[in-house]
């Protein structure tokens, strides 16, 4: 029989322990409990008494209600697309796909309030074993001339995935082999973007962009089951359709006159895209045979280029800004003050100011005078009455 | 085949590129600056030395200005000097280091709009303070 707090939300709990990469025992020693416990919690077998309820808020810095509201967060029944090198801890995943929960829950609580961009994407209905290379590149051209962008390079990528839609939110996670996730939310019917920016590498953060892009197009009818049975053609596949974005066969190819490394130096401020990028685009588009393709990964390797490329330092990576624009269009009209923002989001200050785009701080700063506050979500309105706990040590959320 | 520009259509233009690239037993200049002061290693190698580059300047005729040439070509002949790695025009050369297409700004849409019973909300309050 479950004893303790009714309505505790086990994964809440899995979720807050999770984004901090912690294990069940680091937890319990911060709490003052027993490592069995934390277990029970998370699965829902049993609730924390009051005082170890209490310890988790302040520990965590989050609200009581926040803890006992039930999360919005699909990730039960749409699977979730990493992008990630190989022997990533399993522990880099859960933190990121943590991210994109709550990613999802603010933008979903937003939504209350705002109207978000229409979502205007593309997407691929069939069979994705059947996608050929072809009908990718097709995909890619319909998405560009949906979004209007020619075939010229993107100036920028997030904004038009945020303008046609996507949710996009980024953060350093401490991993700096995890690259990205993405997936479709069953809330919303949105899709939804976290990037990973512990490489702090523009011209890699632009291709996690264009590659999660690749899954939500080719991909919004995959299960969970095929995600795990088919990894590899499907990260195939995102990666085939990130290329065909970046770099439109038609145009790129008029560029390339030249396969040589100092011409795809030349061009990657244009193109926004390293020569790496490049270098398997010519060979996706057999503009460079084999041993051609070989002789200039063997030059690139032999150059130094493979940890770090010439002008990766140059771009600066793209920013998110929807989240941004919609937390300061309710602040600074005065819609909604920021302590009850903050307690509606529920989640800790520096996690939502991360996830939004927000300067460090921006929650700390009061702006309570004046404000009309209107209505968020239907379960927000429960929240407006409580306290936010305070005192006691706070563990800053931002990495491990 | 050219589409009515002139230009070779995307699908030839890459299968040309694949041709030209193919023949070329070394990329073009691929690493040459790199190895011009290595020793020669193979066959491959030795043959890397032998390469020349012929810079070709057309004079233009009497009657004209000679203050420049009419048009300047870049020949890298083959070893037998029966045919060409390279021979281009020193414009078509250039033109390969361009940046024509400038990228394309998408109009910036990423922005919240408030809900309309908000925005009616705010202005029935509005009308009522005005009143």
């Amino acid at each position: 029989m479950r004893s303790g707090i009714q309505g505790f939300q086990s994964l809440r709990l899995q979720q807050l322990r999770a984004s901090l990469a912690m294990t069940q025992a680091e937890l319990a020693d911060l709490i003052q409990c027993a490592k069995g416990n934390i277990s029970k919690w998370e699965q829902g077998r049993s609730s924390p008494e009051i005082s170890s309820f209490q310890k988790i808020c302040k520990v965590f810095g989050v609200s009581e209600t926040w803890l006992l509201e039930a999360p919005i967060a699909s990730r039960e029944t749409q699977p979730s697309f990493f992008r990630a090198q190989n022997q990533t801890p399993k522990a880099s995943r859960e933190v990121a796909r943590t991210r994109l929960d709550w990613a999802e829950e603010i933008s979903y609580k937003l939504q209350e309030s705002l109207e978000f961009p229409v979502v205007n994407v593309p997407e691929h209905k069939g069979d994705f074993k059947a996608l050929t290379d072809y009908e990718i590149e097709n995909l890619a051209t319909e998405c560009r001339q949906l979004w209007k962008l020619g075939q010229s390079p993107v100036d920028n990528l997030i904004n038009a995935m945020e303008s046609n839609g996507i949710v996009v939110t980024r953060g350093s996670l401490g991993f700096a082999k995890m690259d990205g996730v993405s997936r479709w939310s069953q809330a919303d019917a949105r899709p939804y973007t976290f990037l990973c920016m512990d490489k702090a590498n523009g011209f890699r953060t632009r291709f996690d962009s264009a590659h999660e892009l690749g899954h939500i197009v080719l991909h919004k009818a995959v299960t969970d089951v095929d995600y795990q049975k088919h990894y590899h053609l499907l990260e195939k596949q995102a990666h085939r359709f990130a290329s065909a974005i970046l770099l439109p066969a038609a145009s790129f190819s008029r560029d390339v006159h030249y396969p040589t490394l100092e011409t795809f130096l030349i061009l990657k401020p244009k193109w926004k895209a390293s020569a790496a990028a490049m270098i398997r685009r010519c060979q996706d588009l057999e503009i460079i045979g084999e041993d051609t393709a070989l002789r200039l990964w063997k030059a690139r390797s032999a150059r130094g280029w493979v940890q770090r490329e010439p002008l990766d330092e140059t771009l600066v990576p793209e920013e998110p800004k929807l989240l941004e624009r919609s937390v300061k269009m309710l602040v600074e009209n005065k819609i909604l003050a920021k302590n009850t923002l903050r307690q509606v989001l529920g989640m800790p200050a520096s996690i939502i100011e991360e996830l939004c785009n927000l300067p460090k701080g921006y929650f700390e700063q009061d702006n309570t005078g004046n404000v009309i506050e209107l209505r968020l979500r239907s379960s927000a309105q429960q929240r407006s009455n409580s306290q936010h706990s305070s005192g006691g040590q706070v563990i800053p959320l931002a990495r491990k | 085949m050219r589409d009515y520009n002139g230009v070779l259509l995307p699908t030839l233009l890459r299968a040309y590129n694949r041709a030209k690239n193919a023949r070329y037993n070394i990329g073009i200049c691929e690493q040459l600056a790199l190895q011009l002061d290595a020793k020669p290693t193979s066959e491959k190698t030795k043959n890397f030395e032998k390469l020349n580059l012929i810079v070709v300047a057309q004079a233009p005729s009497p009657e004209q200005q000679q203050d420049r040439p009419v048009h300047i070509q870049i020949l890298v002949p083959h070893e037998s000097n029966k045919g060409y790695h390279l021979r281009i025009g020193i414009d078509e050369l250039l033109a390969g280091f361009a940046t024509a297409q400038p990228s394309v700004e998408a109009e910036d849409q990423a922005w919240p709009k408030l809900r309309k019973q908000m925005r009616q909300a705010e202005s029935d309050e509005s009308n009522e303070q005005n009143d």
